[in-house]
């Protein structure tokens, strides 16, 4: 078993800090639901910990076991086992997806993989996730629909075999029988590997088993609980969480120029 | 300057593949088609190309140049009659210190003639790319159709890419466009592909092989692999 352990851990995004020390840990025996209402550091926390550029640690530290992860460069961190399902996976054109994915499967071990191999590992995940095999030579994510994306980055998991898999929003674009084969693959897969799911909807976590929920507002953790959480949740949304105390994350102040009024006449006004 | 000559004419269809060139002087003359396939791995500083195209024939070219040379490249193409047509793709990568231009000219001198042109460049470290020339439609020259794209992927900070393909219309009745597009490599795309291990050297050359797609793969394989390898140094 290993550990993904993040200690106070301060991040910014163009400049405003969204993640305002954050402590939390994840293990690869466990399946961790992260809640939280938008714009509270969720994804934020996952494309940190995946090294996404765009996002910059101005404090704190992300140990997995003893390596130091903010230290390595993305796809090092891929090396040591993590995976990021992405919430909004690139298109990349001319980019064959069965060339792609021998290259980073290759990435991941020393001697390349036979070809043999290759196929028997490919066919198995196209026929896990109930995508047509064809869709093997299109170009990586160009004209998928949102649905087969999301399924595209499972397919990816199953393929690269991580130990712990973080997967950003998996459900959003999914319709049922796509959700429920998603769920079903993660299910299968829980036994084998670490999870930390982001999702807004108690559909997803309800078909699979969860170890641990955590809440995340104003880019901290605000709750720890179990699948009752989720429930809850569900149901009352987060207001109540402000009644126990807990400040949510500043809500961007609207423009105050609406549709119908002169936006050029306000914005003089303004100034 | 000594030219080589090609003639394609009397309805004749011909596929030719050249490696390295300095000068061609192309005709394709009455109902005739000529696919034209050009590598330039070489280190002629100034390339020339003239061609003429008439009535109902076509010239389509492929030119692919990976040389790691200064380049000035030189392309002149006149459509005479009526129902010539030409499409022109250009792929180049320049890294070190190069400097690579390409003008690249049609002069549509009937009408219903046609001329699509797209050239692409991927410029490295310290070089530049300039994708210049004119489409000109002269008067008369009525349901004409020109078409200029130009894309210049830069790589690296003191890279440079310029593209400036000017129209220039003296009719009414056609029809004509141009888009240039100089960017960056795309950061997400970079950051999605190593988040699956690759590395950053890898994730480029993929990203640059998908995007020079669209012209390698017309060339034969022989070609494509060397286009592979010159790639595969650059990074």
């Amino acid at each position: 078993m290993s550990k993904l352990v993040i200690k106070n851990l301060h991040v910014a995004v163009k400049g405003k800090e969204i993640l305002k020390g954050l402590d939390i840990e994840f293990s690869t025996n466990e399946t961790v639901a992260l809640l939280g209402p938008n714009g509270n550091g969720k994804s934020t926390l996952l494309q940190t910990i995946m090294g996404n550029p765009n996002y910059e640690v101005i404090k704190g530290s992300i140990y997995y076991d003893d390596k130091d992860v903010l230290k390595l460069p993305t796809d090092e961190r891929s090396k040591l086992g993590l995976f990021l399902g992405m919430q909004y996976p690139s298109e990349v054109p001319g980019v064959n997806n069965s060339d792609f994915l021998k290259a980073a499967l290759n990435a991941h071990r020393e001697k390349p993989v036979s070809l043999f191999e290759f196929y028997k590992l490919l066919n198995n995940a196209y026929e896990e996730m109930h995508i047509p095999f064809e869709m093997a030579n299109r170009n990586l994510n160009e004209g998928f629909s949102g649905g087969e994306k999301k399924k595209n980055e499972i397919l990816q998991m199953l393929v690269l075999n991580p130990d712990l898999v973080l997967l950003d929003e998996i459900d959003s674009g999914l319709d049922v029988d796509a959700i429920q084969i998603v769920a079903s693959t993660i299910k299968k897969e829980q036994a084998k590997r670490g999870f930390v799911i982001v999702s807004h909807y108690a559909k997803l976590y309800e078909l699979i088993e969860i170890s641990k929920v955590y809440v995340l507002v104003n880019g901290k953790v605000a709750k720890v609980g179990d699948k009752s959480l989720i429930k809850k949740i569900d149901q009352e949304g987060y207001e109540w969480l402000k009644d126990e105390g807990i400040e949510f994350a500043n809500e961007e102040k609207m423009n105050s120029v609406s549709i119908g009024s002169c936006a050029t006449k306000e914005a003089l006004k303004a100034k | 300057m000594d030219y080589q000559n090609i003639i394609v004419k009397n309805r004749e269809n011909k596929t030719i593949e050249l490696a390295d060139f300095s000068s061609l002087n192309i005709e394709v003359l009455d109902n005739s088609k000529l696919n034209l396939k050009l590598v330039n791995f070489s280190k002629n500083t100034n390339l020339e190309f003239k061609a003429k195209v008439g009535k109902n024939s076509t010239l389509a070219v492929i030119f692919a140049d990976f040389s790691n040379s200064d380049i000035h490249f030189m392309s002149n193409v006149d459509l005479v009659e009526e129902g010539a047509n030409c499409t022109w793709n250009l792929a180049t990568l320049s890294s070190k210190k190069s400097q690579k231009q390409f003008d690249v000219s049609f002069k549509h001198l009937v009408g219903s003639t046609t001329a699509i042109m797209d050239n692409y460049g991927v410029a490295k470290d310290e070089s530049k790319i300039v994708f210049s020339g004119v489409s000109h439609i002269t008067e008369g020259a009525k349901k004409s159709i020109t078409r200029q794209n130009a894309k210049i992927i830069v790589f690296d900070k003191e890279a440079n890419g310029t593209a400036s393909p000017i129209l220039k219309i003296d009719e009414n009745d056609v029809v004509a466009s141009h888009g240039a597009v100089v960017g960056q490599l795309n950061s997400d795309h970079m950051f999605y592909l190593m988040s699956r291990g690759l590395s950053k050297e890898e994730a480029r050359m993929i990203i640059t092989m998908g995007y020079l797609k669209p012209i390698s793969t017309k060339f034969s394989e022989d070609i494509q692999n060397r286009i592979e390898e010159v790639i595969k140094e650059a990074m």
